[in-house]
């Protein structure tokens, strides 16, 4: 309390009067994020019996439902579960509900659906039958209970996302503080971490305080030892050394891989001394702007002990790609750094992702350097670096470009890793009883590794209609008319509340398929965890591997591809119980229906394992923006608009005037010289028509840039280098309309059954000629490989 | 003159343990009654299929005839496929063959004559078996062919029964058991002697009634009543010693009474020209008195509960009575939640289903007529049984509950099997309040090809009576009025089976009216199978004009012109002023809607009236109306409410039934426009009284609530927010 006297009795009018005040301060607190002037400081006491009252005002409100509900006719049950997902749906359709106190109340809608539900479901359904229905219906009670738990802390969790801008340096050059960039890399390609070093070193800073390490574990004393030149090791070790030396960055090796990418950075520190530290995968290709855009909030907040930024990803996640689902729509990653992470850093808890973030030394010299009992260092290392008192800050706009695994096997390893180190930080540093982190930061963290155990419910969800069809195990006991009451709103409030959240942010489907197609792979690995908590080891995720030849991943698609087959089979056994038990009729149908539903996000899943050829190393990124082309042949400028571009050239447009048309012809390997200045500095590169079509009067050109040594830099700059560019293309992709369940339902089924459709044929192939043994994933040579040398 | 003394002597030696010497009426001759088969089944007809198969009628033969002999007269039909040679109808009686007949395709259509022996007959029940052979081929013949069938016309088949009347024994016990007869025929009838103006005597001959109704078990007993002793029907004379001396004296007989006293002689007739008592040996005259009004009903309860043979005397006095121990919802058959039962103790013995088409069995029990069955809770059985080897997997015991199937066990072991504690889960909506039955139907199909020898005999299931069963815990909360509820077994008067929360109002002090609430209690004892002993039965109408309406549930019999127009305020047909009633609106709606309509002229003079609607006395609490334009009609609906086809249709809040003519009757049954709630849910807060009475205003509360938490909520994070900016941004480094 603040120890103030408390406030006398007021009459009525005056009480009106103060509620019409305190509702304008909302309202203008809601117009201005933030004030122009500092606000006074706000009282703690207040804050907290603020958050007490909101709390009991909501309990309250549950609980008005609950208790009226207890008396209601069936007619009244039905109406409220559906009034209520109906008020949700509807207030969520309006833009205006993104933002508070709207959307509190939409989320308060479906909080109460769902509150609604497992008071019914806890106080009703739970009926002991025999043991192996009992055995049944707890595992689904606990695999929903689960469910519920992590949509609260997911609502929770995306109550008001946070949206910062770039934050810009203050003061003399003289006084920024000195910045060490750090590149780990283990086995990746040199060219690869040449990429990225050549970004690094064009960063936007004070040349005296910015200094870029390559960290390099695969050439360390240890691998080097037993060798001699010729080996692989000693030969990345010569070309690294001598790219960092030519482009003046440091090259650091150390004695031996301990503690992997943690342990190679907690090596780097003790070699280093920069007052911040940015952390960068050796694929993830810096903007220009990255310091100028973070550093900022360091110079602001002297306990602040992270920044991090979005991961870009250039290329589609290899489910997209196999569903041939990456055109304009927003990308898997695309939910978690667009609206979760800010929902995260709203509650103080962004956490560091691994990459492309700006940590405080003094930070990390606090916890003693990166954490390394898991194999999410850096989770774990955000969560002590909360814990010890420092802030953190997520920065929405995305600063450096990256890849996603390219393959499926590559795929499972990152995701493997992910799931195993959040469930050792479950098991062995829970959030929940970590001291020194806050209440809002437990649950957020806590949250993050909870949500990973998702394959286990998921595999439930998939099986529990078919005890019911097939072994007649009963685990939910409910009438169809409770269900109508009850399981439907909830069910559907789920969905409306994910579209309603991250709807502009994911297709809801997507999730669904990107989570059955896991859940086999992750269960075992998991179970692993849960037995032997410090058993996983860090294995890296590998950048370099392409898919050869388009084939039907069978070591995925097989556990997805026995569960269709189980629901399938269910689906006339259940026609069978419909004539042999006719008191279960309406448990059967709401049985059979479960199984088609899980036959098709089955069959959507079995899409996303046939794995399509990437046809080309740089994958190209769609943008538009506008360009200038020089012709010689016309000895003039010509206007055109770029579609795409990669690190080895462009696709332009344009629309030539007549008399250009008759001099050029624009023939492949014709010069032009592309020059751009939308994303600042003016670029102009040298580069060759590879190939033209023409689309009425419009001529697309696929154009090489012609680069050598000196002129990569350049490339590297102008592709890599602007983060607005990266920014615009997120707000396309995120500004497509909002689609309804429905359609997206009939989309991604339809996605589903041409990618089952192509299995299918594949297999048929296979049948008619037996496949030779497919080749090894290899690394395509680039143009950029011969400037490593 | 010589004869007529030593006959008189003989007597004399023979009834010398009667308490007053007495002149028996000349004998009588022997009697014939004449019943359809269909009294004595739920049928009308019977097929017989299969190869062998049977059909069972059980009749009894009351205590008081002595049969002389039984000409049954069956009416069949049989298959035109049938072989003459060896397809044959045979009846037994008792396990005795006592007639058989080819069943003649050629002439199809028969009746079988026969002449029972009186010798054959049991005291007490007999069983009639119908069983038929019938083949339609020699060789390789289908055992369940549709052209094997014989079909009993039961409605058109008769026993024609002559027999003599016994006289009463002279001894109390026995006496009761002879009087008070549940296998008398077709119907058991009480005369009960009662000083109307005594209001002890009018309760105690209440309880008299539910005792003597009880013994009759489910037989329709119907009670007549009036201050003095009336030949030819068995008497009944309640009252204290003063008024049971008085009737005696009248009717011929010396009575002595020095305290509480049961008593038990021939009807006493009336004196002969010379004075001496005049007796009917066939009907007999119980005493049931004492000193005061307490020993009165001290002899009344002995009455309605004594059950062994003693006393083997003709008269007992009553020291002492003692009744055990009752609660609510306790009673026979009568299940309660969460508690064990097995078959035997509702009934049930070892059943077994033999050969391949066997008779189905069941089990009839009642749930609490408030029973709130709740959805999403089951009913256990656990099944001991015991079948056969050799039959097809198909083989099945069936459980249906209330004529639905529940569920299928298959018999699919070629070995036979011997299984216990098998356990189905019937889901209780299948279950409804009151009376319910489970039945057991066994399809037994025997393994083998057409040509293949069967023994129909080794293809056997059976059904142990230890067999379980139980049901989960539900409350007993109900919507009312529900005269089914009553006709059903009585509720809400015997939710206490002694009858306590009952209380019975005769508008006039009328015997007639009397004995209309006489068969009330002898009807609501019967269908909750505990006599109503704490019941009481009263004079007057309850409410301002008459005595004050008791906490309880009430029941008023009465005719129109003795009832005040204010009685009629809450009921569902307001009689009193100028008739407003509600009809039934089809059409309007799903649930029932109701025209509104004040109307004049009253009910037709032909017409009985049940109503039901919540007592003036209390919330919750029930009246039960039986009114019509006269007491004789009163009495007379009192009669029909005796017969089940009738009871059966009576329903709703309002029940009209036609007086004319039994044929005739005619039931036209009226649902409750208005409804009131009775049960144990136990204490109800003012918290839930308003959640349940104004559910929308909670709704709109929640509603509030819910905006208020939004705005609240935004509050909280607007400041989170401006926190974390102002820190961020170093406004507020320093904090």
């Amino acid at each position: 309390m603040t120890g103030k006297a408390p406030p006398a009795p007021k009459a009525p009018g005056v009480v009106v009067s103060m509620m019409g005040d305190w509702l304008g301060r909302l309202r203008s607190a809601l117009r201005e994020e933030r004030p122009p002037s500092p606000p006074p400081p706000p009282s703690a006491d207040g804050g907290r019996a603020a958050t007490l009252i909101f709390t009991a005002v909501a309990l309250a409100a549950c609980l008005a439902v609950l208790l009226a509900e207890r008396y209601a006719g069936i007619f009244h049950r039905h109406s409220i579960g559906w009034a209520l997902l109906f008020a949700m749906a509807a207030l969520g359709r309006f833009a205006s509900f993104q933002a508070p106190p709207g959307r509190l109340l939409v989320i308060l809608l479906g909080a109460l659906i769902s509150i609604r539900y497992m008071a019914w479901r806890t106080s009703t359904t739970l009926v002991y039958t025999t043991p192996l229905d009992a055995v049944g219906m707890v595992l689904l009670y606990v695999a929903e209970c689960y469910a519920f738990a992590v949509h609260f802390l997911g609502m929770f969790g995306s109550l008001w996302p946070l949206d910062r801008p770039p934050m810009p340096l203050k003061g003399a050059s003289d006084a920024y503080p000195s910045v060490d960039v750090f590149i780990p890399t283990y086995s990746e390609p040199v060219e690869l971490v040449y990429r990225t070093v050549v970004a690094a070193s064009q960063i936007r800073y004070p040349k005296d305080k910015l200094r870029v390490y390559v960290l390099d574990d695969g050439a360390t004393a240890e691998k080097t030892a037993s060798t001699g030149p010729g080996d692989p090791a000693w030969e990345r070790r010569r070309a690294l050394s001598g790219l960092t030396a030519r482009l003046g960055a440091g090259y650091i090796a150390r004695e031996r891989n301990e503690h992997a990418k943690a342990g190679n950075i907690n090596y780097a520190l003790g070699r280093t001394s920069g007052d911040l530290i940015l952390i960068l995968d050796c694929d993830h290709v810096p903007t220009e702007d990255i310091l100028e855009n973070t550093v900022g909030y360091f110079q602001r907040d002297p306990k602040l002990g992270f920044v991090q930024s979005p991961h870009f990803l250039g290329n589609p996640s290899v489910i997209e790609k196999n569903l041939s689902h990456f055109s304009n729509s927003p990308r898997e990653n695309d939910m978690f750094y667009n609206l979760i992470h800010r929902g995260l850093d709203s509650w103080n808890s962004s956490y560091f992702c691994g990459s492309a973030a700006v940590l405080n030394r003094k930070a990390l010299t606090a916890i003693g350097g990166l954490s390394v009992d898991t194999v999410t260092e850096d989770v774990e290392t955000s969560m002590r670096i909360h814990a010890h008192g420092y802030n953190s800050v997520y920065v929405r706009r995305p600063m450096i470009c990256g890849l996603e695994p390219e393959t499926w096997a590559s795929f499972v390893v990152q995701k493997v890793r992910w799931a195993q180190g959040m469930a050792q930080i479950f098991v062995l540093k829970n959030p929940l009883f970590q001291k020194g982190v806050g209440l809002a930061q437990k649950l957020n963290y806590f949250n993050a590794c909870f949500y990973w155990f998702f394959s286990f419910s998921r595999l439930f969800f998939f099986l529990a209609p078919i005890l019911f069809l097939a072994f007649g195990m009963r685990i939910y006991h409910a009438s169809s008319s409770q269900i109508v009451s009850y399981t439907l709103p909830h069910v559907l409030s789920v969905y409306v509340l994910m579209a309603f959240l991250y709807g502009r942010s994911r297709r809801l489907f997507l999730s669904e398929i990107y989570e059955t197609t896991q859940m086999m792979v992750l269960a075992p690995a998991l179970i692993a965890v849960l037995l032997r908590p410090r058993s996983p080891v860090f294995k890296i995720t590998p950048k370099d591997q392409k898919v050869e030849k388009e084939a039907l991943n069978t070591h995925g698609a097989l556990p997805v591809f026995f569960i269709l087959l189980v629901n399938l089979v269910a689906l006339p056994l259940s026609l069978g119980k419909w004539f042999s038990h006719p008191l279960y009729r309406d448990v059967i149908l709401i049985g059979s229906l479960w199984c088609a539903y899980n036959s098709f996000i089955a069959i959507m899943a079995l899409g996303a394992f046939f794995e399509r050829k990437e046809h080309r190393w740089g994958f190209r990124i769609r943008v538009r923006e506008d360009v200038r082309l020089h012709v010689p042949a016309l000895g003039r400028e010509v206007y055109a608009r770029m579609r795409d571009l990669s690190l080895n050239g462009a696709t332009v447009q344009l629309k030539l005037p007549p008399d250009a048309a008759a001099a050029w012809a624009a023939a492949p390997g014709d010069a032009v010289e592309l020059r751009s200045e939308q994303y600042g500095p003016r670029f102009s590169l040298h580069a060759a028509v590879k190939d033209r079509r023409a689309r009425g009067a419009v001529l697309e050109l696929g154009l090489q840039y012609m680069a050598d040594r000196n002129s990569y830099k350049d490339v590297v700059r102008f592709t890599y280098g602007a983060s607005r560019r990266w920014a615009d293309v997120l707000r396309r992709r995120a500004s497509g309309r909002l689609r309804t369940l429905f359609v997206d339902y009939l989309y991604f089924l339809y996605r589903g059954m041409k990618g089952v459709g192509v299995v299918l044929t594949h297999a048929a192939r296979r049948l008619v000629s037996p496949p030779s043994r497919p080749p090894a994933p290899s690394r395509e040579q680039t143009t950029t490989g011969a400037f490593v040398q | 003159m010589k004869n007529r003394v030593i006959f008189a002597l003989i007597l004399a030696l023979l009834s010398r343990s009667w308490p007053a010497a007495a002149a028996p009426a000349p004998a009588q001759g022997p009697k014939t009654v004449k019943v359809g088969l269909d009294q004595f089944s739920k049928f009308k007809t019977v097929e017989l299929k299969t190869i062998s198969t049977s059909f069972p009628i059980n009749f009894s033969i009351p205590d008081r005839w002595r049969p002389a002999g039984v000409r049954l007269s069956l009416h069949y039909v049989n298959s035109v496929t049938l072989i003459h040679q060896s397809s044959q109808l045979t009846v037994s009686l008792n396990g005795h063959p006592i007639g058989q007949t080819r069943l003649d395709p050629a002439r199809p259509d028969g009746v079988l004559l026969i002449d029972v022996p009186a010798g054959r007959l049991s005291p007490g029940y007999n069983t009639l078996n119908f069983s038929v052979a019938q083949h339609y081929q020699d060789s390789c013949e289908q055992w369940d062919s549709p052209n094997l069938w014989t079909s009993l016309d039961l409605e058109g088949s008769f026993l024609e029964m002559t027999y003599f009347e016994r006289s009463v024994p002279a001894n109390l016990s026995k006496a009761v058991d002879f009087l008070f007869d549940a296998k008398a025929f077709p119907h058991g009838e009480v005369h009960v002697v009662v000083d109307i103006a005594s209001a002890d005597s009018v309760e105690t001959a209440g309880a008299l009634a539910a005792g003597l109704a009880r013994r009759f078990g489910y037989k329709k007993v119907l009670f007549t009543a009036s201050d003095a002793i009336v030949p030819g029907r068995d008497n009944v004379v309640v009252g204290p010693k003063e008024f049971a001396e008085a009737a005696a004296a009248r009717a011929g007989l010396t009575l002595d009474v020095g305290g509480s006293v049961l008593q038990v002689s021939p009807l006493p007739v009336g004196r002969d020209a010379e004075g001496r008592s005049l007796t009917d040996p066939t009907r007999g005259l119980v005493v049931v008195s004492g000193k005061d009004a307490a020993e009165v009903r001290r002899s009344a309860l002995t009455l309605g509960t004594m059950s062994i043979p003693v006393p083997g005397s003709a008269r007992t006095e009553v020291s002492g009575v003692s009744l055990p121990e009752t609660a609510p919802y306790a009673g026979s058959r009568l299940l309660q939640a969460g508690k064990d039962y097995s078959f035997k103790s509702l009934d049930f013995r070892t059943y077994t289903f033999r050969k391949v088409n066997p008779l189905a069995t069941d089990i009839v029990f009642r749930l609490p007529n408030d029973y709130r069955i709740e959805p999403n809770k089951y009913m256990t059985l656990m099944l001991n049984f015991i079948y056969g080897p050799g039959m097809q997997a198909a083989s099945s015991l069936t459980v249906s509950v209330n004529n639905e199937v529940a569920r299928t066990i298959p018999l699919d072991k070629m070995a036979g099997d011997f299984i216990t504690g098998y356990r189905l889960d019937l889901p209780t909506y299948l279950f409804k309040p009151g009376m319910n039955t489970l039945t057991f139907t066994s399809y037994l199909t025997p393994k083998g090809g057409d040509c293949e020898m069967i023994l129909p005999d080794s293809y056997f299931m059976t059904l142990y009576d230890n067999s379980t069963l139980r049901f989960p815990g539900m409350t007993h909360f109900t919507r009312l009025p529900e005269i089914g509820l009553f006709m059903d077994d009585g509720f809400p008067y015997t939710r206490w089976r002694d009858g306590r929360e009952c209380e019975i109002f005769i508008a006039r002090a009328d015997h007639g009216l009397l004995a209309a609430a006489f068969n009330v209690l002898g009807f609501m004892t019967q269908k909750c199978e505990h006599a109503l002993f704490a019941a009481r039965v009263r004079v007057g109408v309850p409410g301002a004009a008459g005595p004050a309406a008791p906490e309880k549930e009430l029941i008023v019999i009465g005719g129109l012109d003795s009832l005040p127009p204010d009685f009629f305020d809450g009921a569902p047909l307001k009689l009193g002023k100028g008739s407003d009633s509600s009809h039934p609106a089809p059409g309007w709606g799903e649930s029932p809607r109701f025209a509104a309509a004040r109307q004049s002229g009253g009910i037709d003079p032909d017409d009985g009236l049940l109503m039901q609607f919540q007592s003036p006395a209390m919330r919750g609490r029930s009246t039960l109306l039986l009114t019509a334009v006269s007491d004789e009609k009163v009495v007379r609906l009192s009669r029909l409410l005796l017969l089940p086809a009738l009871s059966a249709q009576m329903r709703g809040a309002l029940v009209f039934v036609d007086l004319k003519a039994e044929a005739d009757n005619k039931v036209t049954s009226v649902p409750a426009r208005d409804g009131y709630w009775t049960g144990k849910l136990g204490r109800i807060s003012a918290l839930t009284y308003f959640l349940h009475v104004y559910p929308y205003t909670n709704y709109l509360l929640a509603a509030l609530l819910l905006l208020l938490a939004g705005l609240l909520g935004t509050y909280v994070l607007v400041r989170i927010r401006r926190r974390r900016l102002a820190v961020a941004e170093g406004r507020d480094a320093g904090r």
